[in-house]
């Protein structure tokens, strides 16, 4: 008996310790199952849109009465979209994050930061009111066009959605670069902005192409602001034409998922669509991290 | 020719920052411009009436913040506790490899792939109806990597000299749990909240198909209602862009959205600094 | 090439660094500049090649450089700097190859072909006795460096751009006394072509090398003449205690 009251006590704490790590691990493995459990119901309720219509996704036809589940227009206009929302955005924020890291003085650079920090988390469906009440009717006003709802429209607006959070990730990055860097070019006799091409730009080009890769990411999910302004038309536009109505893959989800039955094979189609949207946030994360950007 | 250049170069550097700054203040400008006359006592304290094209935001208000909070209250548990056994239980350096990776992914995952995991697994796979804890649900999975981030760094950056001190003092790895860190991860993991929280504050998409209704939302008496939020009121809102009333309700109910966003996300990122600052 | 300093006075964000100071440095011999820590040496520095020219800097008095005032408004800041080299007390190098970093300066102030580069590199590195260590990996990053390397790389890269004044602060005060050694007999050597201003806090190292000594606290200009006369028989005595015990009183 006296030997039961021994171990006891010990045995108490011995469960106490194993039940908190228990309890504290349940949570852990909880949240790192969670992508992998959003990425195979995903690909479970999409098997049926790749047997079934396979290659047919790949066709720029989406006419479900008529069979066709071509899915290629939704990933052009996507594509587009993002091209030409980091065509703008890239050299403005580039250039914007010098201006603050090399001439902008020091206390005014702080403030502005800040400022671009907050303003990096507005809520995307008000950049879609703001752009479909103004941006599409001045696109209407400006190219004469019958209207403005179109791919241009979502590009210009997802540049102006990614735009405050990379000129704050490219400032971060020029920041970091030691101020003796700068002292010891400007004592050799270079002025600032010889500064700024043949030493600044050189050793960021790391941690630059690091943030482009993640606007990219973003730019890819971004659904509620494109849908409004895109147009939502389920055709492939002409190329020479961005001032026409498109559709992107996340533009489509948001519209047109709730219209399908479930255990319709367009339901199905869609839902392989959004594992192809997946695909590449898991692609960008893991490069990213390889890369070592640090959040 | 070395001179042209230099001027060059810092002319476009300006104009470039000039070009940004106006667009982005320019945003806030016309919604304060535009927003600031829609809003009124009766905006705030009505309901919305005729699709939102009269009438106030009462429930909408209500709504975004009951699912918020909620969403909040369930994954600031979860966060916290991951954190920490990420901190002290894990020494894999391959688990603390993948389990980042796995945290970063579900950071990354777009908005509109969330509401459709969303819908396949509550609605269709389990069964449930559009109900208003379903958005708080799929709300709160959207925190967490956020809020364990938050306040696993806090945690590591606990000296090595205090855990060291504590351990030698004969208190076993959960009595310095309880004891010690239990706060510290509850400190780190608060300046995530208010980030994670502005950030769900106007999400759309993963609540549309789970959780709000487009039309008749009201403020949920039971568990299995819908609700209304601000964000998917802007969104019926806009898709009624020809009606001019509608879209002064729009504005009005967009300011009031950012000024929660921001206010949260203003402290948030106070907070950030300050940790930084402290050990 | 003359250098004169003219009542110079230096403030920053309302301090007084430097007050009234009345120097010059004579072509073709070594200045030591020493004094307390915070006496302002590194400031007077700074200030003859204008480093901090945008920051809070207020200066009144003159720095006269081969008759023509530092301070006027068109004085070109790129062609001061070329005259006049500096070496900072850190070796601060470029996450570069060993040869764009000596000839980092040198490209944007006049066009080389390849084959001028390359001779560059090679003379400047033979100059400050590097070449030896380094010659098989010209081309590889400069950051595998010693610090004791890095320092004379930053030597020979400050070379490269052919200074006539060449500023010094406390160059050695981070190297291993090989490196120091060869810093000093190359300061010697540059004595042939060029002015040199060095700040040190080693007593040591100034009786080596020092054609003149100048003693600055809490910036002013204490005492300064020819090394014989302040290392024997200097006037003051704040001087002869600091030269002889490394302390001041002021």
């Amino acid at each position: 008996m006296l030997e039961n009251l021994n171990i006891y006590p010990s045995m108490l704490k011995y469960n106490k310790e194993l039940g908190l790590q228990h309890t504290l691990a349940l949570s852990f493995f909880v949240i790192i199952a969670l992508p992998v459990l959003i990425f195979f119901v995903l690909l479970i309720q999409s098997k049926r849109a790749f047997l079934e219509v396979g290659l047919g996704l790949l066709s720029t036809s989406w006419f479900p009465a008529g069979q066709e589940y071509g899915i290629l227009a939704m990933l052009y206009g996507s594509a587009v979209v993002v091209i030409l929302a980091l065509a703008i955005a890239v050299p403005l924020s580039l250039l914007s994050a010098l201006a603050l890291t090399e001439f902008v003085p020091k206390s005014l650079q702080l403030t502005i930061k800040s400022i671009l920090e907050i303003l990096a988390g507005v809520p995307s469906i008000i950049y879609g009111l703001l752009g479909i009440v103004i941006l599409c009717p001045w696109l209407e006003q400006v190219f004469d066009i019958s209207t403005g709802r179109t791919l241009f429209a979502g590009g210009l607006l997802l540049a102006l959605m990614i735009l405050p959070m990379m000129i704050s990730l490219f400032e971060d990055v020029f920041s970091q670069i030691p101020h003796e860097f700068r002292d010891n070019s400007s004592s050799l006799g270079l002025n600032k902005s010889q500064i700024i091409l043949a030493l600044i730009l050189p050793i960021s080009k790391y941690p630059c192409f690091n943030i482009i890769l993640l606007a990219m990411s973003k730019a890819l999910g971004e659904t509620m602001a494109i849908m409004l302004v895109i147009g939502c038309v389920d055709k492939f536009p002409n190329f020479w034409l961005p001032l026409s109505a498109g559709q992107t893959v996340t533009s489509k989800l948001g519209r047109d998922l709730g219209n399908y039955s479930f255990h319709s094979i367009e339901f199905s189609v869609m839902i392989a669509m959004a594992l192809i949207l997946l695909i590449p946030t898991i692609i960008f994360s893991f490069v990213l991290k390889k890369r070592e950007l640090v959040r | 020719m070395k001179k042209i250049n230099h001027y060059l170069i810092c002319f476009f550097c300006w104009l470039a920052l000039v070009i940004s700054l106006t667009l982005v203040l320019g945003v806030i400008v016309i919604l304060v411009g535009k927003g600031i006359g829609a809003i009124n006592w009766n905006f705030i304290s009505q309901p919305s009436t005729n699709f939102g094209q009269s009438g106030g935001i009462l429930y909408q208000i209500v709504g975004s913040l009951l699912i918020v909070i909620v969403a909040f209250l369930l994954s600031f548990p979860v966060a916290i506790a991951a954190a920490l056994y990420k901190s002290e239980y894990l020494t894999n350096k391959k688990w603390q490899y993948w389990s980042d990776m796995m945290l970063h992914i579900l950071n990354g995952i777009p908005s509109i792939v969330f509401g459709v995991f969303a819908l396949l697994f509550f609605i269709n796979i389990c069964g449930a109806h559009v109900s208003w804890w379903l958005g708080s649900l799929i709300l709160a999975i959207m925190m967490l990597p956020i809020l364990t981030f938050s306040s696993y760094f806090y945690l590591q950056r606990l000296s090595p000299e205090i855990r060291d001190s504590c351990l030698a003092l004969g208190l076993t790895k959960g009595q310095f749990i309880r004891s010690f860190l239990l706060k510290r991860s509850f400190v780190g993991a608060v300046s995530g909240s208010f980030l994670g929280l502005a950030r769900i504050l106007g999400e759309t998409a993963p609540i549309m198909w789970v959780a709000t209704v487009f039309a008749g939302g009201a403020i949920p008496s039971s568990w299995s209602e819908p609700v209304a939020t601000i964000a998917t009121h802007i969104l019926i809102l806009a898709q009624q862009a020809n009606d001019p009333q509608a879209v002064s309700n729009g504005w009005g109910a967009s300011l009031i959205l950012i000024s929660l966003v921001f206010i949260l996300a203003g402290i948030g990122f106070y907070m950030r600094r300050q940790q930084l600052r402290i050990q | 090439m003359k250098i004169t300093i003219n009542n110079l006075c230096l403030k920053i964000a309302n301090q007084t660094i430097l007050k009234n100071l009345n120097l010059s440095f004579q072509q073709g011999e070594v200045t030591c500049i020493v004094g307390p820590s915070g006496s302002g040496k590194s400031s007077l520095l700074r200030t003859l090649n204008r480093i901090d020219s945008n920051k809070n800097y207020k200066y009144s008095g003159d720095v006269i450089l081969d008759n023509k005032s530092i301070f006027a408004k068109d004085y070109s800041l790129e062609q001061l700097r070329k005259q006049v080299g500096m070496v900072f007390q850190k070796p601060c190098i470029f996450p570069f190859s060993i040869t764009k970093n000596i000839l980092f300066g040198a490209k944007h102030h006049e066009k080389m072909t390849a084959y001028q580069a390359e001779k560059l590199v090679i003379d400047k590195l033979k100059q400050v006795a590097l070449y030896e260590e380094v010659r098989d990996r010209l081309d590889q990053s400069a950051l595998e460096l010693s610090i004791g390397q890095q320092q004379r790389l930053c030597l020979a890269r400050t070379l490269a751009v052919n200074p006539q004044l060449l500023l010094l602060d406390e160059p050695t005060s981070a190297l291993d006394p090989y490196s120091s050694g060869a810093l000093e007999r190359f300061v010697v050597d540059f004595k042939k072509q060029g002015t040199v201003v060095f700040v040190t806090h080693n007593i040591a190292q100034a009786k080596r090398i020092a054609d003149h000594v100048v003693f600055i606290c809490n910036g002013e200009v204490i005492e300064s003449g020819s090394a014989e006369k302040m290392f024997s028989c200097s006037t003051t005595d704040q001087t002869k205690q600091y030269l002889n015990t490394q302390t001041c009183d002021c």
